[in-house]
């Protein structure tokens, strides 16, 4: 779902763009009043989940890829507005380090995955999972509630409500992460369909991407609706369940997220090595997503020819493009991006975090 | 714009001088093996130059970045601080290679020194100057050279803050616009070299005052941590070996 450059035009970069300044904007703001110094590093850790699961590649028939982007379990991990910011500065080092993403169309990418994905995403979760909040153990049968004390009523009733507290924000993160991602390729889609439409040239031939709304958007959607939005959804339960057994106080809202207390748990980085040493999973798939080709290749995928806005358009040398370097084998470039990405990402929150802490001390 | 530089040359020089002589007593001991760790950090930078690709020294980027993320905010800021002034410097003595049609040799330039200098910077980090300096002795260094390195550092920031009180009191006097003709610099290198042989010669009694004789004693704190995080080094520094001879063959 990464839009590379010049697939969509400068007028539909620069407006999304300004889509997403008050977002920023907002989310900065948010962040700054619901979440303290301290827990700011947990920004970066949502960001390195999100960054990493963004390369793992899954294939889909036809010899397009895909992959998940961990929006919504971002949004579980620091609430919405954490994630807007969290995705945002991922996708940048996407764009900037490897070339994952256009530059001219971050602002786009970012409201696709870091705005649309994880608000529409929590709110599912919210939806879902709010009615667990005042269950009172009525999952107990009337027989077994005559035989319990007050106190082992209570006890046992907690505790079912409990379960079934979980099992519901469970299966909203499940259900939340699915829609989401779907919400989010939609957006995608409308953006790609909409560039012929609005810019052509004389002969009527597209200048940026050549598919209408007819092709991009069943095109985007298909794919999503099956494979990719199974595998956010999987992807999200799976760390979702590892987080809840193992750091269960960085599964919070960002209004708790400042009163969590500082526990040293083990599950996070664990998490994050399995992934970064799995990240070479991804190069098994085969093939470009859609939507993802080169200037070289979208003549070849049904358009019939390239369009001029791409052969012209805006280009960007990255340090590691495509996470590889030189003659290097595959392997051992996928495995030191993902390292160097996932380090960035850690330190430029424990930076942020450093200097809130300095302005708070100054207070 | 003197002020400007004045600035720049004395509080960034003594800022890095001064993390690196963090009072024995706050720095305490390390939990590393000093000589494994300066060792490690020599053969890295050495590999790093002798690469004929840039997949060795992104490696060691990769990896001392990493073990950065995981430090404090103030280790971050100070290391990367350092690193990215080093590599920017590089850039900017490097950028006519660009212009005369070898961009390669300006990527490459930049990125083994922003590599050594993140390899170091982390030493630093790691390994207190007291033990850095005990370690040389312990790989066999000259007494003399050791203490000579040492001697320079400690001045140079000792030197440094003095002579940056006598520019401040010399600015603070001057009237009018600010000119490094009348502002007396033969007499601020004057005073600076009279204050170091002071300081020289109170080191020299204070040496006798001690019986220190120069020579860089290992110290004997926590050995069996010391002994397994020298294996440790070991371990890393062959594999680093192995790794460097493998990305050899990976020209391009």
């Amino acid at each position: 779902m990464h839009i590379p450059d010049n697939y969509l035009s400068p007028q539909t970069c620069a407006v999304m763009t300004a889509v997403m300044v008050p977002a920023w904007t907002i989310s900065v703001k948010k962040i700054r009043a619901e979440i303290s110094s301290e827990k700011l590093p947990l920004l970066g850790v949502a960001a390195a989940f999100s960054f990493l699961g963004m390369m793992f590649n899954i294939p889909l028939p036809g010899g397009t890829t895909g992959h998940a982007v961990g929006g919504t379990l971002t949004a579980l991990l620091v609430g919405p507005y954490g994630a807007c910011i969290s995705i945002s500065v991922a996708l940048l080092l996407q764009a900037l380090l490897f070339g994952d993403g256009g530059i001219l169309a971050f602002g786009a990418n970012c409201f696709n995955m870091a705005f649309v994905m994880p608000f529409v995403g929590y709110a599912v979760y919210r939806l879902i999972a709010k009615g667990s909040a005042g269950h009172t153990g009525s999952s107990l049968g009337a027989a077994e509630k005559e035989m319990l004390t007050g106190a082992e009523l209570s006890g046992a009733a907690a505790s079912g409500q409990k379960k079934s507290s979980e099992r519901r924000k469970l299966i909203g993160a499940v259900i939340g992460s699915y829609v989401g991602i779907n919400a989010a390729a939609l957006a995608a889609a409308i953006e790609f369909g909409i560039q012929p439409m609005l810019f052509h040239d004389a002969s009527g031939s597209a200048r940026y991407c050549p598919y209408p709304l007819s092709v991009s958007i069943p095109a985007m959607m298909i794919g999503h609706l099956t494979i990719f939005g199974l595998a956010e959804a999987v992807y999200t339960a799976a760390i979702y369940l590892f987080l809840r057994r193992t750091a269960p106080e960085t599964l919070r809202g960002a209004k708790e997220i400042g009163t969590a207390p500082a526990h040293r748990s083990f599950g996070v980085p664990a998490l994050l090595g399995i992934l970064m040493i799995g990240t070479p999973l991804g190069l098994l798939a085969e093939g470009t997503a859609w939507g993802e080709w080169g200037a070289d290749e979208i003549a070849a995928t049904g358009a019939g020819y390239t369009p001029s806005g791409m052969l012209n358009g805006f280009s960007f040398e990255t340090l590691l493009p495509d996470y590889s370097f030189g003659n290097a084998p595959a392997v051992a470039g996928y495995l030191l991006s993902a390292v160097i990405g996932v380090a960035i990402l850690l330190m430029v929150f424990r930076l942020l975090s450093g200097l809130a802490e300095r302005k708070e001390s100054r207070k | 714009m003197q002020g400007i530089r004045h600035f720049f040359m004395n509080i960034k020089v003594m800022r890095l001088l001064a993390r690196l002589l963090k009072s024995d007593r706050e720095a305490g001991t390390t939990k590393y093996n000093a000589a494994g760790c300066l060792l490690l950090a020599f053969v890295t930078v050495l590999l790093c130059a002798l690469s004929g690709n840039a997949v060795f020294p992104i490696t060691i980027i990769a990896a001392e970045l990493f073990r950065l993320s995981l430090r404090r905010p103030e280790a971050i800021a100070h290391v990367m601080g350092t690193v990215l002034l080093a590599a920017g410097a590089a850039a900017v003595f490097m950028l006519p290679a660009v212009l005369f049609g070898s961009p390669g040799s300006f990527g490459t330039v930049t990125m083994k020194v922003f590599e050594s200098v993140l390899v170091l910077s982390m030493l630093g980090e790691d390994v207190p100057w007291k033990e850095m300096t005990a370690a040389m002795g312990k790989l066999r260094l000259p007494a003399v050279f050791v203490m000579t390195l040492d001697m320079t550092v400690r001045f140079l920031y000792l030197l440094g803050r003095f002579s940056n009180s006598v520019l401040e009191a010399v600015t603070l006097r001057q009237v009018g616009g600010k000119n490094w003709k009348s502002a007396g610099t033969g007499g601020i290198l004057g005073n600076t070299f009279l204050k170091a042989q002071e300081m020289s010669k109170g080191t020299g009694e204070a040496m006798m005052c001690r019986c220190w004789d120069g020579e860089y004693a290992g110290h004997s704190a926590d050995h069996e941590k010391k002994r397994s995080s020298g294996w440790a080094a070991g371990v890393i520094l062959a594999a680093e070996i192995v790794w460097f001879v493998m990305t050899q063959s990976w020209m391009g």
